[in-house]
């Protein structure tokens, strides 16, 4: 019993092993019949000109057993009336029913061509029924052959295909019997021609038509097959180029051969390549020239401007001296030339950056340091907004490969923002580590970020609302700078918002600058987040946007 | 591609395709090899078709009816077994044995009695005809003398049908055939054995039933294992011993037949396997698809000395040597007598021969020459006297007999002469000369009872066939040369041949199983005709003049020579159906 259950519990998995083997190669074959034009093309070919060459081979077939059963009857007939002719000489005096016999069997030869059957059918026989030569059975002469034989009036020569038969063998083969009365209706001769010789010839000329039409039918895909690859390569040949152009080849170009279709293809490719290249060339110029202009004005700004900062200096230091109203003019003067300097070494800054000439002086930091650092400078933005800023700082150090005065001023300026868009709310900071980053996020509960703004805060000069004044001044270019410096350290900074709920900026770095940032211990959207989805897929959006950035 | 290039392929294409489209007109000249695995029908046989009987068949058209349906020799005779009823159609048998006699239309049927007892109606049939011969179940034909019988038929009414339920004996041990279905349904056959001597075939004439040449083989090689026919068996020898048998049947396959034989047949020597397989081969290719023989002992192939082909088979025209016949090919050169001398006929030129007999020193008459041509005899003038000499110069003319009236000699291939002399008109003595020239005394108790005309021995001397006289019309008679020990000669019991011939004035072997005779037909002419010597029926060969006396003849194509009485030897020309006169001579007479 339980041999049988196993058996039974074998041949099932057997089966469904089976058919999922048969599922995924009908897969494989599906998958391999979309992709592949060719094959598509090929198969077509293939079935159409099977179907074609059936067609045509059924019909050889039949013209050829036509004309070669044809020819049989012919020389047949011929045969029996001959024979018809002498036994009416001879057959007159019924002795000599077995000469004739002999005399015409004797005619078909050593190639043993047919047999004849005498058939004794006068009244006056009595019980000779007539005569057989060799082997032929009188059982081959078809019933309905001799009924006809029966009922003719003499003149004429009347036959049918069958199948012979012999005493000595069970073999029956086919045949052809010419039948005819003779002399009236005293006798009836009948040869009998088998047509084994007919039967081979067209079983070779079948097996003959199979295997040239098999042949052809597998040339015509072979033929197919290399037609379609005139147009398929080519077509390949372009979606390779597209690909690459696409990815960046500026200057992939389709060689052009001839003037069909595919040649005009390749012209329009070029043509747009070298438009897209143009374009592109042009745009990287200007975006070239404008941070040379950035660059060069920034520092010739300098100069002036420091000259204008000594002189500013000196009127604020002898502002008491003056009236109210230039007192004050002095002290705006002064404020604003700071905000001047301050904006133009952020531009300068950046356009370091945008030359791709800024350094990265790395070497291993606690950043816990750097955030109490940065907290402290803060402190007095803090106080005065009336902005608690909260800590939450691990036990252990959290080392990593870091240009400390870079990250210093990235946490600065995360801090200051906060603080500027918290509305007195808590500002918390939070950091942590893991084996391969460490991370320290910022978070405000301020009037936060509209969606799709995450991505538009880290543009330069940008503002969340123009409306807005701003307390402390900043340059609009803080946070540009800020995401520049992490991605000099190979991290990220990343923000995340909703209006009302405040926002999240978090900087990632890897613990040593070389090593690629893969995930950070700190999550960008806090929990509370989470727990209070109000719309869904609004944090999922955020998250996933994050990813696609921290990739680049 | 230039446009050149293209025209040439299109060109050539065009004319390949019309090449190979079409039936070949030229080309080389091949050398042709027929397809071995045909089988040429090249002796079609005509079988009669047997019918069942009808309703409403009256007894006579039943008892016609039977020996009709028996003449088809069908398989088991099963359509003739319906025209029986009772416990006949299970328990007849024929066993071979076939009755012959003449033809139907001769034949007599009469209703004999008709009775209606309890049991239904009951008639006799009787078939009265003229009985001529006998098929012996082993095949022997012998013609009997010509005499009437009756046989009769007993007949039921089975349900209103009469069906036979009584067969005569005849007719339940065998068949009772007409001599034309015999001629339809029988083929004349010969089977092999060794004279005493152990040196020639000598040829044993049977009746096969004519079958798909498939099985032809088969009967053939099973019948030589059974041994002689009871008439020829103290004549002759058979070198298969008694218990071999044939394993399977002899298939003939393009051309070659494979007989395995088993039996007492294992562990023969080679020399003896390779008389059995002259035996075969001599009986086989009388089949002309037979080409080559496999022999095989229990499945082996046996490699027989004599046999020309390679690894076992043996080809037809081996053993030539054995030939019955006894001449191994090439013309044989007649003599004659001309003036009471022996000459030599060689192609057109006559030359007397040597010796002795050539040299007119006495007058001869009825020459006959040795085999090797080195001796001859002859007979005196007057017929009393026998004369050897030896055909060389420097011989003497030796009287051997004298006796009454002696017979023309005859030689046979060892060198004995054989002849008879006539006591008077129903006593005869016949003598053998052998080569030592030592006479024996032959018994024969039909020849020392009989008038003898002529004696002549057949090459091979198993046989003797004598001419005797009979009244006024004479016959043929064949007989087997028995040698018992201690050199007595008799000859066995003793058959007619050529019984449609009378007044035959001469005889002659031609070959081995074929004689000569002058002898008058039904149309009464004396004309020359080939006897064979199986007892079938003689033939006419041409006509060679009114005054034809003596005949001799030859194997193979040598042809036939009529001595007339005015001393005019004629011969017959393109297969003896046209004679021409020859030369001037009497008693023409080949050697052997």
């Amino acid at each position: 019993m339980k041999a049988v259950t196993t058996a039974r519990t074998f041949v099932r998995r057997a089966r469904r092993a089976g058919e999922r083997a048969a599922r995924g190669a009908a897969g494989q074959v599906r998958g391999r019949w979309r992709r592949s034009l060719q094959l598509r093309v090929v198969t077509l070919t293939l079935v159409i000109s099977v179907g074609v060459v059936a067609l045509l081979g059924f019909f050889l077939m039949q013209q050829i057993a036509t004309g070669l059963l044809s020819a049989k009857v012919k020389a047949a007939l011929t045969e029996q009336s001959a024979g018809i002719t002498t036994a009416q000489n001879e057959l007159l005096d019924p002795a000599y029913v077995d000469n004739v016999a002999t005399t015409l069997a004797r005619r078909s030869g050593s190639a043993g061509l047919y047999d004849v059957i005498i058939l004794r059918t006068s009244a006056d026989a009595g019980p000779d029924a007539g005569r057989t030569t060799n082997e032929i059975s009188p059982a081959s002469i078809p019933h309905r052959l001799r009924a006809k034989v029966d009922a003719s009036r003499g003149d004429k020569q009347l036959y049918t295909y069958t199948r012979l038969r012999y005493n000595d063998t069970s073999r029956t083969e086919p045949g052809l019997v010419v039948g005819a009365p003779v002399l009236g209706q005293q006798y009836q001769l009948y040869y009998l021609f088998p047509l084994t010789q007919e039967a081979e010839t067209l079983d070779m000329v079948r097996r003959t038509l199979i295997a040239v039409g098999a042949a052809l039918v597998l040339l015509l895909a072979g033929i197919a097959w290399l037609v379609t690859r005139q147009v398929v390569l080519p077509v390949r040949r372009a979606a390779g180029s597209a690909v690459r152009l696409s990815g960046g080849h500026l200057d992939e170009r389709m060689p052009v051969r001839g003037e069909d279709d595919l040649a005009k293809l390749a012209d329009s490719f070029n043509d747009m390549a070298g438009n897209l290249q143009e374009k592109i060339r042009e745009l990287e110029e200007l975006s070239q020239v404008q941070r040379q202009f950035v660059s060069d004005v920034s520092h010739e700004l300098r100069t002036p401007l420091t000259t204008i900062r000594m002189a500013a200096d000196l009127l604020y230091e002898e502002r008491e001296g003056f009236e109210p109203t230039v007192g004050r003019s002095v002290e705006l003067l002064q404020n604003q030339l700071e905000r001047f300097e301050d904006l133009l070494a952020d531009l300068l800054e950046i356009s370091r950056y945008d030359a791709g000439a800024a350094t990265l002086s790395a070497e291993p930091v606690d950043l816990r340091d750097v955030v109490l650092r940065a907290v402290g400078d803060a402190e007095h933005l803090a106080e005065s907004s009336g902005t608690k800023v909260v800590l939450r700082l691990p036990g252990e150090p959290c080392v990593a490969e870091m240009d400390a005065r870079r990250v210093e001023r990235i946490l600065r300026n995360l801090l200051v923002n906060a603080i500027e868009h918290g509305d007195g709310r808590d500002v918390v900071v939070t950091a942590a580590a893991d084996r391969d980053a460490v991370a320290v996020s910022v978070r405000d509960h301020g009037i936060g970020l509209k969606p799709g703004e995450e991505t538009l805060v880290f543009d330069r000069f940008w503002r969340a609302d123009p409306a807005r004044a701003r307390k402390s001044g900043g340059t609009g270019l803080g946070l540009a700078i800020s995401r520049e410096d992490a991605l000099l350290h190979g991290g990220w900074l990343q923000a995340w918002g909703r209006p009302g709920d405040g926002s999240v900026f978090r900087l990632s770095l890897p613990r040593r600058v070389s090593d690629e940032l893969r995930g950070s211990p700190l999550p960008l959207v806090p929990p509370e987040g989470e727990l209070r989805r109000a719309r869904p897929g609004m944090p999922r959006v955020e998250a996933e946007s994050e990813r696609a950035r921290s990739g680049g | 591609m230039g446009s050149r290039v293209r025209a040439i392929a299109l060109v050539l294409a065009l004319g390949l395709t019309g090449a190979c489209a079409s039936v070949p007109t030229g080309g080389p000249v091949l050398t042709g090899h027929a397809l071995e695995d045909s089988d040429p029908l090249s002796d079609p046989y005509v079988r009669m078709i047997a019918k069942p009987p009808q309703p409403g068949a009256t007894e006579k058209d039943i008892v016609e009816g039977f020996l009709r349906a028996s003449a088809s020799l069908d398989r088991d005779q099963a359509v003739t077994r319906k025209y029986l009823a009772g416990g006949l159609p299970r328990s007849w048998r024929p066993n071979g044995r076939v009755t012959v006699y003449d033809s139907p239309d001769d034949y007599d049927l009469r209703v004999l009695a008709t009775k209606s007892s309890s049991a239904g109606r009951a008639a006799t049939v009787e078939l009265s005809a003229k009985h001529v011969a006998d098929i012996s179940p082993d095949g022997d034909y012998v013609a009997t003398n010509t005499r009437t019988v009756k046989e009769r038929f007993q007949l039921t009414n089975v349900r209103g049908q009469w069906r036979i339920t009584g067969l005569p004996p005849d007719a339940l041990e065998g068949l009772l055939l007409s001599r034309r279905d015999v001629t339809r349904a029988y083929r004349p056959l010969n089977l092999y054995f060794y004279d005493t001597r152990r040196q020639t075939l000598v040829p044993d004439p049977v009746m096969v039933p004519v079958q798909a040449r498939s099985e032809l083989a088969t009967t053939l090689v099973r019948s030589l294992l059974r041994g002689p026919t009871a008439w020829l068996s103290p004549a002759v020898r058979t070198t298969f011993p008694s218990g071999t048998t044939l394993r399977g049947s002899a298939p003939l396959n393009g051309g070659t037949v494979t007989v395995n034989l088993g039996g007492a047949v294992a562990g023969r020597s080679s020399a003896e396997l390779s008389m059995m397989a002259a035996q075969l081969v001599w009986t086989l290719r009388q089949l002309p698809e037979m080409r080559q023989l496999h022999l095989q002992i229990n499945g082996t192939t046996v490699d027989v000395p004599g046999g020309s082909g390679d690894g076992g088979t043996l080809q037809r025209t081996d053993f030539s040597d054995r030939d019955p016949s006894g001449l191994q090919g090439g013309e044989s050169q007649p003599y004659f007598i001309r003036d009471g001398r022996l000459y030599l006929l060689a192609g057109a030129k006559e030359t007397p021969a040597d010796g002795p007999a050539g040299s007119g020193v006495a007058s001869l008459r009825h020459p006959a020459v040795s085999f090797d041509q080195a001796w001859a005899a002859a007979l005196s003038d007057k017929s009393d006297r026998l004369y050897v000499a030896g055909l060389s110069d420097g011989g003497k003319l030796v009287e051997r007999y004298r006796g009454k009236a002696v017979t023309p000699p005859s030689y046979d291939r060892y060198g004995d002469v054989w002849f008879a002399d006539r006591r008077d008109s129903d006593s005869s003595d016949v003598y053998l000369l052998d080569r030592n020239m030592t006479r024996h005394t032959v018994t024969s108790d039909f020849l020392n009872s009989s008038d003898v005309h002529a004696l002549r021995v057949a090459r091979d001397g198993t046989r003797v066939a004598a001419l005797v006289g009979e009244g006024k019309t004479s016959k043929i008679m064949i007989g087997p040369i028995i040698w018992s020990g201690g050199g007595k000669v008799q000859i066995g019991r003793m058959r007619q041949v050529g019984t449609d011939l009378a007044q035959v004035s001469d005889i002659a072997w031609r070959d081995a199983d074929t004689l000569v005779a002058l002898g008058q037909g039904p149309r009464g002419a004396v004309q020359p005709y080939t006897v064979p010597a199986n007892g079938t029926q003689a033939s006419a060969t041409g006509y060679a003049g009114p005054e034809a006396r003596t005949i001799t003849a030859a194997p193979q194509s040598a042809p036939l020579l009529v001595g007339t009485g005015p001393g005019e030897i004629w011969r017959g020309a393109q297969d003896n159906n046209n004679w021409q006169r020859s030369t001037e001579g009497t008693d023409p007479a080949y050697p052997g």
